[in-house]
């Protein structure tokens, strides 16, 4: 019979003791139910979540819709917003649609010019629950919103144009930049994601480009991890992660496109857990807004199936995702 | 009868080994050769040939990235309808946006053939029992077949020849792209150029990414980064020097599993590509199409063989 060296055994030990530390602090995640699949009726393309644990789910036609946690709508209104709103903030009541302006302007691809349409500018609404309009805000200093936080008491959103993400001191109807990180971010499709990090005044980004996520903090490249690569914890497709999100324990959720993989990183980068049941929740090169509520669900938006699919830490069953 | 036995001559002399004692056998001709008597003769007697294609292509809108979605609006379905009707060849393309996927289907043998950068599929040479050869290159939408590795640094960086390279920190690509790992490795060795410190990465997004940050000096990318990749949204060409560019190969290729189809029916597909190519391509397929195979043969370089990477710490290691 053969019997294990020490410095095997204790490799073993090491092994399993950082397997169980990791599903001691993060419970295995799965597919837990489908919400909205009848009521959703455009592109869910921004999730948000307030103090309540109430979903807000933003459609690419200026609709809110609130869900409680069971999945039950529980009220809806259209932003009369022209453009349309491309990414949603909620704080306390308080739901902040902003939407990026847009200007035709001549592309080069190749040697050959192409007509586009750029985003120019971007224009904050204040709504409350009901759907009436409490205030518009002046955000200068951003030409593009695609997404958007509460990070402490500062609005920050992130420019896809300008490939930088900009604090905001929010009073009345005045935005007043308060900070900028910009030229380190490798974007792409887009897309560009972040969320607040588990420490105060910190943001975890999903730098897809770069096939890295990235936490700052106080405006500084905190730490890294992630690489393009076959293996499982790699990211793989042409970029990836496209949406990131943030467990308390400050254990980042990463999710990729076509085809969707949604995997649980420690704070380091170093362990990963897959969340599994998962089908494909987009097509080609699309985000996937997602959204984590005070006791650890996790929501995560398919365009492409309309509907908002919830994950549970510990689920029992394991239902098929629709 | 005649016509079998003279491409299976020709590919006999096409697949000799020329293999030095430090090359892996991927050292050979990679293109498929064919004589006119075959060609007269596919479009005398065609009948019905099904091949099953795996399809990777950066210019397909079905493989790209959106970021290029402008430029990357190739579509096979006019050409692979025009084959049916005209050479009663029918290609089945499963299309792939993952490389990783395609790699997979490869290792597993699952297609008559494929369409992609030739050294997706050469590279499994030996380690698979297919036994590729590219029967036809495809144009690119300038018309162009070919492409390279570029060696880049920062515009404003001090670094401005391949020599300049030595004692540097630089970013290749992994083993399954010969442009960005064993073309640059080959250059560099022939060169006696050993950079201070080497990285992997297996995008050019990171490569490039490594660069901008100032992780490493050098990057070595794909000739089409900067127009046809997720780059084109953060890199601009303006901002960079070309310090060198490797040896030329073929962009994307139709390569052919002879192990499974016949030379004479893969003579037979080339001599058919040709026909519906040049004055006859589709608009769809973005340029003149499909041209007979520029001669390539792939060698890996000599420190790379053997080992999962060339020789020398990486930046990692390097910096600690």
């Amino acid at each position: 019979m053969r019997t294990t060296t020490p410095v095997v055994r204790r490799n073993l030990i090491a092994l399993l003791s950082l397997s169980s530390t990791l599903f001691a602090g993060v419970p295995a995640y799965k597919f837990d139910k489908a919400i909205g699949q009848n009521e959703i009726k455009a592109a869910p393309i921004s999730l948000g979540i307030n103090a309540k644990d109430s979903l807000h789910v933003l459609l690419k036609d200026g609709t809110v819709m609130m869900y409680d946690t069971e999945g039950k709508l529980t009220g809806s209104f259209k932003a009369d917003m022209k453009p349309a709103p491309s990414t949603m903030a909620v704080a306390g009541d308080r739901i902040y649609l902003l939407a990026s302006e847009m200007a035709q302007t001549t592309r080069e691809f190749q040697g050959k010019k192409v007509k586009v349409n750029e985003p120019s500018g971007v224009k904050c609404c204040v709504f409350d629950p009901a759907g009436a309009k409490q205030a518009e805000i002046k955000l200068a200093g951003v030409v593009s919103a695609t997404a958007a936080h509460f990070v402490g008491d500062k609005l920050v959103v992130a420019d896809f144009s300008q490939q930088s993400i900009v604090f905001f001191a929010v009073a009345g109807n005045e935005g007043k930049m308060t900070r900028k990180i910009s030229k380190v971010f490798r974007l792409c499709c887009g897309i560009f994601d972040f969320c607040p990090g588990s420490d105060a005044d910190s943001i975890v980004v999903a730098n897809l480009g770069a096939f890295k996520v990235q936490t700052f903090q106080a405006d500084k490249k905190f730490s890294e991890f992630g690489a393009r690569g076959e293996k499982e914890s790699e990211f793989q497709g042409c970029c990836n992660p496209v949406n990131v999100a943030c467990l308390a324990d400050g254990s980042v959720v990463t999710v990729e496109k076509a085809p969707t993989r949604v995997k649980i990183y420690d704070k380091t980068g170093k362990t990963e857990q897959a969340v599994t049941g998962i089908a494909n929740l987009v097509e080609g090169c699309s985000q996937i807004p997602t959204a984590i509520d005070s006791k650890g669900a996790l929501y995560l938006a398919s365009d492409q199936k309309k509907c908002i699919v919830k994950c549970v830490p510990g689920a029992a069953a394991e239902p098929a995702a629709p | 009868m005649k016509t079998c036995w003279s491409a299976l001559a020709v590919l006999g002399l096409c697949a000799t080994h020329a293999c030095g004692e430090t090359r892996l056998p991927v050292d050979e001709e990679s293109a498929l050769v064919a004589d006119s008597a075959v060609a007269d003769d596919v479009t005398a007697a065609p009948k019905p040939l099904r091949l099953k294609i795996a399809v990777n292509d950066i210019y397909c809108s079905k493989t790209a990235c959106s970021c290029i979605s402008k430029i990357a609006t190739r579509s096979f379905d006019t050409v692979v309808a025009n084959l049916q009707a005209r050479h009663q060849i029918t290609l089945e393309l499963t299309y792939f946006m993952e490389v990783f996927d395609l790699q997979k289907a490869l290792r597993a043998n699952q297609y008559d053939g494929v369409l992609c950068k030739p050294w997706t599929a050469l590279q499994y040479k030996g380690k698979t029992p297919a036994r590729f050869k590219r029967v036809a290159d495809l144009l690119d939408p300038d018309d162009k077949a070919l492409m390279s590795g570029v060696f880049l640094t920062l515009a404003g960086s001090s670094v401005r020849t391949l020599a300049d390279v030595q004692g540097k920190r630089l970013a290749l690509g992994q083993e399954d792209a010969y442009e960005k790992h064993q073309a640059p490795l080959i250059m560099l060795e022939a060169g006696h150029i050993q950079p201070s410190a080497q990285v992997f990465f297996s995008s050019c997004g990171e490569n490039l990414n490594a660069l901008m940050d100032g992780t490493v000096d050098v990057a070595v990318v794909s000739s089409y980064a900067l127009s046809a990749s997720c780059a084109v949204d953060f890199a601009k060409a303006e901002d960079f020097r070309t310090l060198a560019q490797t040896e030329k190969m073929p962009l994307t290729s139709l390569l052919v599993d002879l192990a499974k189809i016949p030379a004479a029916e893969a003579v037979r597909l080339q001599a058919a590509l040709l026909d519906v190519s040049g004055a006859q391509a589709p608009k769809d397929l973005l340029g003149k199409g499909f041209v007979l195979p520029a001669s390539w043969r792939p060698v890996l370089p000599v420190v790379a063989v053997g080992t999962a990477k060339p020789a020398g710490p990486t930046v990692e290691e390097a910096a600690k």
